[in-house]
């Protein structure tokens, strides 16, 4: 476990040195990921590409992602200040959306920070296990 | 031959007893000669036996979410009134490449199987069985387990059996819940039932302990947790999981190395842990509704935290502790409270 950590912190610093700090928000915790070599297509063949947390366990992004947006703000508005396009609709206030960036953890973390929104969230694949 | 000499049925109910595999079904069956034969504590069942006997679920619409189902299981075909598979909205919900595959019919049987004579009782074997395929086992999108909701609540279940989980829940998926725990069933709460899973451990940011469902760790046969069960502060109730007992249940019947329609208690391969235990307080609720269908979530929540057994010899502050939840179910109890 230990050695695990060291090689998780080893990997953060070789990351902030490149450039690349790969991070998302849940509530008001900034979650660190590292990305791995690899990258799979799921059963709808959507392109997964895999990021690890300091855990050690592996999920996988594609192109899309949640955001809540504020009650008085606009969808349209968001989708056209972030050339987004709009997935699903799970509420009057609750989006799926997808982008074409390369980086879409940037696009959901500047989201996150939007005043327009209350939160963007990654839609993250993870491995289900029954129990 | 010990066991077929000692294992001769000795059930209250006419019905039930003429289920061939009911005598070992000890997680909601108390019979002595079982019991006595696998050391089990007396009182490791639910106290379902009486209540059994009464009612079968009827009106009450359940989804269960899994890997798959083997839709024409004698046990629970006549039951299944929708499948959808989730990745692709079809109706197909077989499972393939998966050692895991039999799960799905492993818990519908456990909530559903019929009173037919040819196998064994599920504890509401007249439900309606609204069955919705995850992949589970692979790499799953949030958006994945929201559709799979989306089809719950379009079917306008009254409870959805979730033997899974993601150790994470994000926050549109905790939402969702929540909202549909409240608005669902014309404001009386959809009743998410979750397995809080079998790694032994405090599992804080999993669906199970949400506060707005129903998170069901595992006892066994001495009437203790299980020692894989997962627990924490949201744990609501423990039901039979077993250890050395699984509970017997349906398999795929169109399985070619598993040749019987069954998983049998004492199997090597058994249906063991939180995926078992969450069918069992998913019927138990079924049998509750059916009493009384104006119930809201809370209120069934309420009723099984103050109904459950305090088993165990871990201390219960204000009713509850993180190994336990409020203890485990006790169907008989929760029908009586469920009455008033």
């Amino acid at each position: 476990m230990q050695i695990v950590k060291i090689i998780f912190i080893l990997f953060f610093v070789s990351s902030l040195f490149a450039g690349q700090i790969n991070y998302y928000t849940k509530g008001d915790t900034k979650i660190y990921l590292i990305k791995i070599d690899k990258i799979k297509r799921n059963v709808k063949n959507n392109k997964l590409i895999f990021y690890e947390k300091d855990n050690g366990e592996q999920i996988a992004l594609r192109d899309t992602f949640f955001v809540k947006i504020n009650t008085n703000s606009s969808i349209q508005d968001i989708l056209k200040k972030y050339n987004l396009t709009l997935i699903k609709k799970y509420s009057e206030y609750n989006y799926l959306l997808k982008s074409d960036s390369s980086d879409i953890l940037n696009i959901i973390n500047q989201l996150h920070l939007d005043k327009n929104t209350i939160y963007a969230y990654p839609n993250f694949y993870s491995k289900v296990q029954q129990r | 031959m010990f066991f077929a000499l000692v294992f001769i049925g000795c059930s209250d109910s006419k019905n039930i007893k003429e289920e061939p595999l009911y005598q070992e079904q000890w997680a909601i069956n108390y019979d002595k000669a079982f019991y006595d034969a696998y050391a089990i504590d007396e009182n490791a069942h639910i106290n379902a036996q009486n209540v059994l006997n009464q009612y079968t679920g009827k009106g009450v619409k359940i989804a269960v979410i899994d890997i798959g189902l083997d839709v024409n299981h004698p046990e629970f075909k006549n039951n299944i009134i929708k499948t959808v598979n989730s990745r692709d909205a079809s109706d197909d919900v077989s499972c393939s490449n998966s050692s895991s595959c039999y799960h799905g019919t492993a818990v519908t049987g456990v909530i559903a199987s019929n009173i037919n004579g040819i196998g064994l009782r599920g504890i509401a074997p007249d439900v309606e069985i609204v069955f919705i395929k995850l992949d589970l086992g692979g790499y799953i999108g949030d958006s994945e387990i929201l559709d799979a909701f989306e089809y719950a609540e379009l079917e306008d279940v009254d409870i959805v059996n979730c033997s899974w989980g993601t150790g994470d829940v994000s926050p549109i998926v905790e939402e969702r819940i929540n909202q549909l725990s409240v608005s669902a069933r014309d404001g009386k709460g959809m009743i998410f039932v979750f397995a809080s899973g079998n790694e032994s451990k405090n599992n804080p940011n999993d669906e199970s302990m949400l506060e707005s469902v129903i998170g069901v760790g595992s006892s066994d046969e001495e009437n203790l947790r299980a020692y894989y069960s997962n627990f924490g502060d949201g744990l609501d109730v423990v039901a039979p999981g077993g250890y050395a007992l699984g509970v017997t249940t349906t398999y795929d019947s169109n399985d070619e190395i598993h040749l019987s329609e069954y998983m049998r208690a004492e199997d090597y391969e058994k249906f063991q842990g939180t995926s078992a235990s969450a069918p069992i307080v998913t019927g138990s609720i079924a049998l509750l509704l059916e009493v009384n269908s104006n119930l809201t979530r809370i209120k069934i929540q309420k009723i099984l935290r103050e109904s459950s057994d305090k088993i165990g010899n871990i201390e219960y502050i204000d009713g509850k502790n993180d190994y336990y939840g409020y203890g485990k179910i006790n169907l008989n109890k929760a029908i009586s409270s469920a009455k008033q």
